[in-house]
């Protein structure tokens, strides 16, 4: 174990490499996060403004919220979208910038192989294994975090996409309603 | 080979794959239940409960079955009802649990990447622990190039087999999307809801319901697809730029390592003799300083350049001991060099009796003579063509005053060879076997240290020769034991031999 560390040690750029992709990584995973739980919260929010009264109100902050809340922006405003997964570009993008590491490290290795002295190629070698072992597994991780968090996501909105038709069906006397006509007022 | 992580890896795939077609044959089974179950209520309210019919359900499609039958009860109105069970299968989280749904996603992936992550780490710590090893010399270099090919070997296999598995992964994530994906057990439970509710009130009108219903219900049309099939496309695309770009280098990785080691200045020129000599990837670049030649065909043999004996194919005639005895000196004293006594090339043909050739070495060792250098040929591969070089393995007599016997022997008969170590059993080998090289190469390092990890090395191998062994076969045995090359490779790779030093009795 501490002959793999002094290699690493020894083969600083390789370890840097492997220091900023884990960081890359997890700052990948971290965003994907804060993004479901912020649209969640939205999602939630304008549902509630909507059944509460506030559609109007509703479908502004919507328009505001951007694409990912298109759909229920639609929904809100009667003309339901058909059926889609909002921000699906965004979860492939975050999960493909976990794996960038992955890819980032072995092509840094095949030029760096031909550059280093003969006596620094066995350790950039060690460190080369050791990083993308480590930088497969993390990726791995979070590749599949950013994915599922998206499709929990979609699922969330379709799910307040219906709640919102379903509710603009019902109305409140049992005669249809639609939230672009102002309940109460 | 398939190694026992790969084989776990597989199945534990297969299982899961397994896990996911059950569970939805469970599912299904436990939908067409809830269906007749509620037909049957309809037809005889008195006599069951829809209660029943939900408790036999998935624990996740009971919200959205109260919803319905609270409707066909006639407690709510039946098409709000269908809408709510409707919304109410959306917003559910689905089992397993968001965390939990993670883990085992994680754990599969992991499992794909655990035949080329094991292989990785163990590559990086034998790699770094043969850096940190303060070892040099041709012995380590040897060892060096043994572990190189061993690791990055298992390497390649451990990558192979990760992708194997990824290829079979891909195959049960596409199972689980298209019978396990939320939107598809969805659709399955608001078809099982419809078909209940049409069951129970075959007159419905439910246009709320149908609109929403068509809302939740997955696309069937080609868009969904397109994007996908673009993303294979374009993958698939650039995994054959990747393929094609790297297809030197991975030729270049499957073929044999080659070592261009070999001194020029001290490749000895091809003579007439060169043609007869035996040929093994074995022996080291023959001694720079100026040694007796002794050259034995199957008519002569020609000591510093004077013809010594006359032969009959080979075999040594009666009285040669005493004439070799009288010329021996002479020639020796010419190439003496101060105190030390002058090495002597041997050049044998390979046909001769491998008894002849040692018989002289002896005769030569007890009138003076230093080590002797048996001359071999090497045909060495490389991208220009083989290259013919000469080598030599060292031998010389066991002196009267070696009390240490070497750490093992070497006894070549006409169609054995017994490897006897000096700690440990006696294994006899037969020379028709293919493995035999192998095996003995693989005991003489055991034997001799010849390892980086141990040191110093003890280089000597003890060496008797029975009846009938031609030169040819007694050298292919003691090349054998010095090649460093792999022992089942086809070519000489280039690598001078570890550099033994044969001792015969004296």
């Amino acid at each position: 174990m501490s002959a793999v560390l002094d290699a690493l040690g020894a083969s600083l750029p390789t370890a840097t490499l492997l220091a900023a992709g884990l960081a890359v990584i997890f700052v990948s995973a971290t965003v994907a996060s804060l993004l479901y739980r912020t649209q969640l919260d939205r999602a939630a929010h304008l549902l509630g403004l909507a059944l509460g009264g506030q559609a109007h109100e509703a479908r502004v902050r919507a328009r505001r919220y951007g694409a990912a809340m298109a759909p229920l922006l639609a929904s809100l405003s009667g003309q339901p979208a058909p059926a889609g997964s909002p921000g699906r570009a965004q979860d492939l993008a975050l999960a493909f910038v976990c794996l960038v590491p992955t890819l980032a490290l072995p092509v840094y290795g095949l030029a760096a192989i031909r550059r280093v002295p003969t006596d620094q190629v066995l350790p950039l070698v060690v460190a080369l294994l050791v990083g993308f072992a480590a930088l497969l597994s993390a990726s791995t991780i979070g590749a599949t975090v950013v994915l599922h968090l998206g499709v929990r996501r979609s699922r969330a909105i379709r799910a307040a996409c219906l709640k919102a038709e379903a509710q603009a069906r019902r109305g409140r006397d049992g005669e249809p309603v639609r939230f672009d006509e102002e309940r109460g007022g | 080979m398939i190694d026992t992580a790969t084989l776990v890896a597989a199945a534990l795939i297969g299982a899961y794959a397994v896990g996911v077609v059950l569970s939805v044959v469970r599912e299904r089974l436990a939908l067409a239940a809830f269906v007749r179950a509620i037909a049957r209520w309809a037809e005889r309210p008195t006599e069951s409960s829809p209660d029943e019919a939900i408790s036999g359900l998935p624990g996740d499609y009971h919200l959205a079955a109260t919803r319905l039958t609270d409707g066909l009860r006639g407690t709510a109105d039946l098409d709000e009802s269908m809408q709510a069970a409707v919304v109410a299968m959306a917003e559910l989280p689905l089992r397993p649990a968001a965390a939990f749904g993670v883990l085992i996603d994680v754990a599969l992936a992991l499992l794909v990447a655990l035949p080329c992550l094991g292989p990785c780490l163990g590559t990086a710590a034998e790699l770094a622990e043969a850096w940190a090893s303060p070892e040099r010399g041709p012995a380590r270099y040897a060892a060096d190039v043994a572990l190189a090919e061993r690791s990055f070997g298992g390497l390649a296999d451990g990558f192979a087999a990760s992708a194997a598995l990824a290829v079979a992964l891909s195959l049960v994530f596409a199972l689980r999307w298209w019978l396990s994906r939320p939107e598809a057990r969805e659709a399955r439970m608001l078809e099982t809801l419809l078909r209940a509710a049409l069951v129970a009130r075959p007159q419905l009108r439910a246009p709320g319901t149908a609109a929403l219903a068509r809302r939740a219900a997955p696309s069937l049309g080609w868009r969904p697809a397109l994007g996908p099939t673009l993303a294979f496309v374009v993958a698939a695309g650039l995994a054959w730029l990747v393929l094609v770009s790297t297809s030197e280098l991975r030729a270049a990785n499957a073929r044999p390592l080659r070592f261009d080691l070999w001194p020029e200045q001290r490749a000895a020129a091809p003579d007439s003799v060169r043609t007869f000599l035996p040929s093994h990837a074995a022996g080291r670049p023959l001694e720079s300083r100026a040694a007796v030649t002794l050259i034995v065909d199957e008519t002569s043999a020609v000591l510093a350049q004077r013809p010594v004996l006359r032969l009959d194919e080979g075999a040594l005639p009666v009285g040669w001991a005493e004439r070799v005895r009288s010329a021996a000196p002479s020639a020796l004293a010419r190439f003496r060099d101060g105190e030390a006594a002058p090495d002597v090339s041997v050049r044998g043909h390979r046909d001769v009796p491998g008894g002849t050739v040692l018989g002289l070495a002896r005769a030569l060792s007890r009138a003076g003579s230093g080590v002797l250098h048996l001359t071999l040929e090497r045909r060495i591969s490389g991208a220009a063509g083989a290259r013919a070089v000469q080598a030599s393995l060292r031998l010389r007599t066991r002196r009267a005053d070696e009390s240490i016997a070497p750490p093992i022997a070497l006894r070549v008969e006409r169609n054995t060879v017994r490897v006897e170590a000096r700690a440990g059993r006696a294994l006899e080998l037969s020379l028709s076997e293919a493995s035999w090289a192998r095996e003995v190469a693989a005991q003489v390092r055991a034997a001799t240290g010849i390892h980086p990890a141990v040191s110093p090395a003890d280089p000597r191998v003890g060496l008797e020769v029975g009846e009938g062994v031609s030169y040819d076969k007694l050298t292919a045995v003691l090349a054998a034991a010095d090649a460093a090359c792999p022992p089942d490779a086809t070519e000489d790779c280039g690598l001078p031999g570890l550099g033994l030093e044969f001792l015969l009795g004296g």
